[in-house]
């Protein structure tokens, strides 16, 4: 994507950002989040440009690819709880959509783990990920003590198969 | 001295953004005002009316950026006074919609760079030792004792 294209991504990671604040404050209507998280998020966005490596050049090109990089990250990491919230709550949630969303949480944490060379999808799953996993929990823990069950035991099976195919060791 | 020519292009484009804002917040409030259209309907419309107007003039990226600015404004603005009253399958479709966008974009477009090859360290001239023969018999030097 040359450079004068990649500025018609600009509009639609402002809406996406916009999309995140209108969320958390739909979400968080009366606890200040969505006002704390804007300007947290914003002066993260700031520092991260200007202290990275890319930043510290006077290339401005280099600031604009490192603020989108850190733009979508952002995005995508405080979109996806969000998104699983309101799956939760679009089907009052039922047990087995709330396991569903502990598929997704797992599954983002491992895809984050695992993929190479995009570090972007790497922090934005991982942290994502570990959001909706957290969210997922305590869902889980007002359902009960079998739900309960289900979450530990299906944690515990995802790790231990992970590591068993991803982290063996050969024994020479 | 001059402005250069991508400067004349942002300030066009920054003034285009806030004209173009200003007419659609002032025609929703005329409109509402005259009692002939519903505020946040004549909001919605001009923002989707500025984005075919930024597509369709993409080759000119001042007046585009700043018809898409100005619609990312007023969907913002929209969404920030209506999302809450939507239901939750729609929020989760829009933003699983958006999601998926972004999931698409960043797998496509923002993986990370090959680092530049590793360049080797100048190394020095190599000098051939001279045997000891030759050092000593080298006409004007007396060999250290």
């Amino acid at each position: 994507m040359n450079n004068l294209s990649i500025l018609y991504v600009w509009p639609f990671l402002v809406l996406a950002l916009g999309l995140v604040f209108v969320a958390f404050g739909d979400l968080w209507p009366r606890s200040g989040a969505a006002g704390t998280f804007l300007t947290l998020a914003v002066i993260g966005l700031l520092l991260s440009v200007f202290t990275s490596q890319s930043g510290k050049s006077s290339d401005n090109l280099a600031q604009a690819k490192a603020l989108r990089r850190n733009m979508v990250t952002l995005t995508l990491a405080a979109l996806v709880p969000v998104f699983v919230r309101y799956m939760l709550e679009s089907f009052d949630r039922a047990l087995p959509v709330v396991i569903l969303g502990l598929f997704i949480g797992f599954g983002l944490v491992l895809w984050g783990l695992f993929v190479d060379g995009n570090k972007v999808l790497l922090y934005a799953n991982v942290i994502g990920g570990g959001l909706v996993i957290v969210y997922v929990y305590f869902q889980l823990w007002d359902l009960g003590e079998l739900a309960r069950v289900i979450a530990a035991a299906f944690g515990l099976v995802v790790a231990v198969t992970v590591s068993a195919i991803k982290l063996k060791d050969k024994l020479t | 001295m001059t402005l250069s020519h991508d400067n004349v292009k942002g300030a066009f484009g920054l003034i285009i953004f806030s004209f173009s804002l200003a007419l659609a917040y002032f025609t929703a409030s005329y409109v509402e005002s005259a009692s002939v259209f519903d505020y946040w309907g004549a909001l919605l419309l001009m923002s989707a009316v500025y984005l075919i107007v930024g597509i369709a003039v993409y080759q000119v990226y001042a007046i585009s950026l700043g018809f898409l600015f100005s619609a990312d404004i007023m969907v913002i603005h929209l969404m920030s006074e209506n999302f809450g009253d939507l239901d939750s399958p729609i929020k989760m479709f829009v933003v699983g919609g958006v999601l998926l966008v972004m999931y698409g974009f960043a797998w496509q477009f923002l993986k990370d760079e090959p680092l530049p090859p590793m360049q080797q360290p100048p190394t020095p001239p190599v000098t051939p030792a001279m045997p000891p023969a030759a050092q000593t018999s080298l006409p004007g030097i007396t060999p250290a004792v």
